[in-house]
């Protein structure tokens, strides 16, 4: 290997996996001809790697970001709807009933939305969100659903700019942890809803052990570890951790677990419906549209 | 259709004629463009990116020189369409800029100014 493809290789580890497996070696042989007979990489040329990775990164962070908002207001929504369901909130309207219809509806929609937007299909999810809004601006005017609507524009925007859906392991290990700052910025922090079971904690530690060792067995690819990883952190982890790291806001843990099954659905779901022969080529933005 | 930009219309405008590789997309656009638009490879990625998204080109085929991967791009119809119609657009603007010039030349009462067409 040469210096100059040495750096090069170096340099463009800076872009993200997706973009390097599916198309780094064509990005090198490009370098390497309009750098060729140097030692180390120009200004010009580096400079522009450096460049094409903020933007490809930036890209790939507004789309977790968006995902994470997504599932956090989808989720939120739903947790309220059944604190209206099971009485946890007080209710007082003249027609209670109507309102747990189009609290329930309008969860749905936006948990749809959330989950298409989670799977790549980009338009579903922007449908079903204008959808909301012209639905609910109809029925109760613009001030009801001006959050859903900041949404609306965001999605609009992505899907204008193309920005891609992100993957699996991205999901699970960003949004998830947005969603929850997000939770915690909306004050729905705390709520009642679906509650963990309580579990022996040596039960869960042993099955969190053995579920740990079946998918390290069992995973031939990184992807497959890291959703059976998931799936053990989300589902099985031990009854001491939520009351350790979220005190009394365990309730949040289940929400978890929702969003944790989430990506890992996406997740597999993408990777099947973006598969390849061996030796085709393909875009590194898998999506279905 | 959505409007070309420059480097967007030069490139598709190289590979009306064969499919070229990334390298050879480069030096044909410097070409091309009298050496006022130099491609970094970057740039040159995203663009190709960005136009077989819109079906614009597609990959012809790998080929591996010196190991080093090149891959050839080719124009689809879609993108021949897209070229042709910016061709016909930009030669009815430059059309219109040198009758307006003419007149300009008149008004101003120069007999020469140099135009041909």
């Amino acid at each position: 290997m040469s210096p100059l493809e040495r750096h090069y290789r170096r340099l463009m580890r800076l872009l993200p996996a997706d973009d390097r497996d599916a198309r780094g070696e064509e990005l090198l042989g490009m370098l390497l001809d309009l750098d060729d007979g140097r030692s180390r990489p120009s200004v010009r040329q580096g400079g522009g790697v450096v460049a094409l990775a903020l933007r490809l990164r930036f890209v790939h962070i507004g789309s977790l970001l968006l995902a994470a908002v997504l599932i956090a207001f989808s989720t939120g929504f739903a947790v309220t709807t059944i604190d209206l369901y099971t009485g946890s909130t007080t209710l007082i309207s003249t027609n209670p009933e109507l309102v747990w219809i189009t609290f329930g509806i309008t969860s749905l929609i936006r948990l749809a939305a959330a989950i298409a937007w989670v799977l790549g299909a980009r338009a579903v999810s922007l449908t079903c969100y204008a959808s909301l809004v012209t639905g609910s601006a109809a029925a109760f005017g613009l001030a009801v659903v001006r959050i859903d609507l900041i949404v609306l524009v965001l999605l609009g925007f992505a899907v204008w700019r193309r920005w891609p859906a992100p993957g699996a392991r991205p999901i699970l290990l960003a949004t998830c942890p947005l969603a929850g700052a997000l939770w915690w910025l909306t004050e729905v922090w705390g709520r009642h809803g679906v509650y963990y079971p309580e579990i022996d904690p040596r039960v869960t530690w042993s099955l969190a052990a053995l579920c740990g060792a079946g998918g390290w067995l069992l995973a031939r690819r990184r992807g497959m570890l890291t959703r059976a990883t998931a799936a053990v952190i989300g589902g099985l982890a031990p009854a001491e951790i939520p009351p350790l790291v979220f005190g009394k806001h365990t309730a949040f843990f289940s929400i978890f677990v929702v969003v944790t099954l989430i990506g890992v659905a996406g997740g597999a779901l993408r990777r099947r419906s973006t598969a390849v022969p061996l030796g085709a080529s393909r875009s590194p933005r898998g999506t279905t549209e | 259709m959505d409007s070309l930009s420059e480097q967007s219309f030069l490139i598709l405008a190289a590979l009306a004629d064969s499919p070229r590789h990334g390298y050879g997309l480069v030096t044909e656009v410097a070409a091309m463009s009298e050496d006022r638009v130099r491609l970094r490879a970057s740039t040159l990625y995203a663009a190709l990116e960005r136009l077989a998204a819109r079906g614009l080109v597609e990959p012809d085929r790998d080929e591996v020189e010196n190991g080093r991967l090149r891959r050839y791009y080719r124009l689809t119809d879609a993108g021949a369409a897209a070229v042709e119609t910016e061709t016909q657009r930009m030669t009815l603007q430059v059309k219109a800029a040198k009758r307006r010039l003419t007149r300009r030349a008149q008004q101003l009462g120069f007999t020469q100014f140099g135009f041909t067409g």
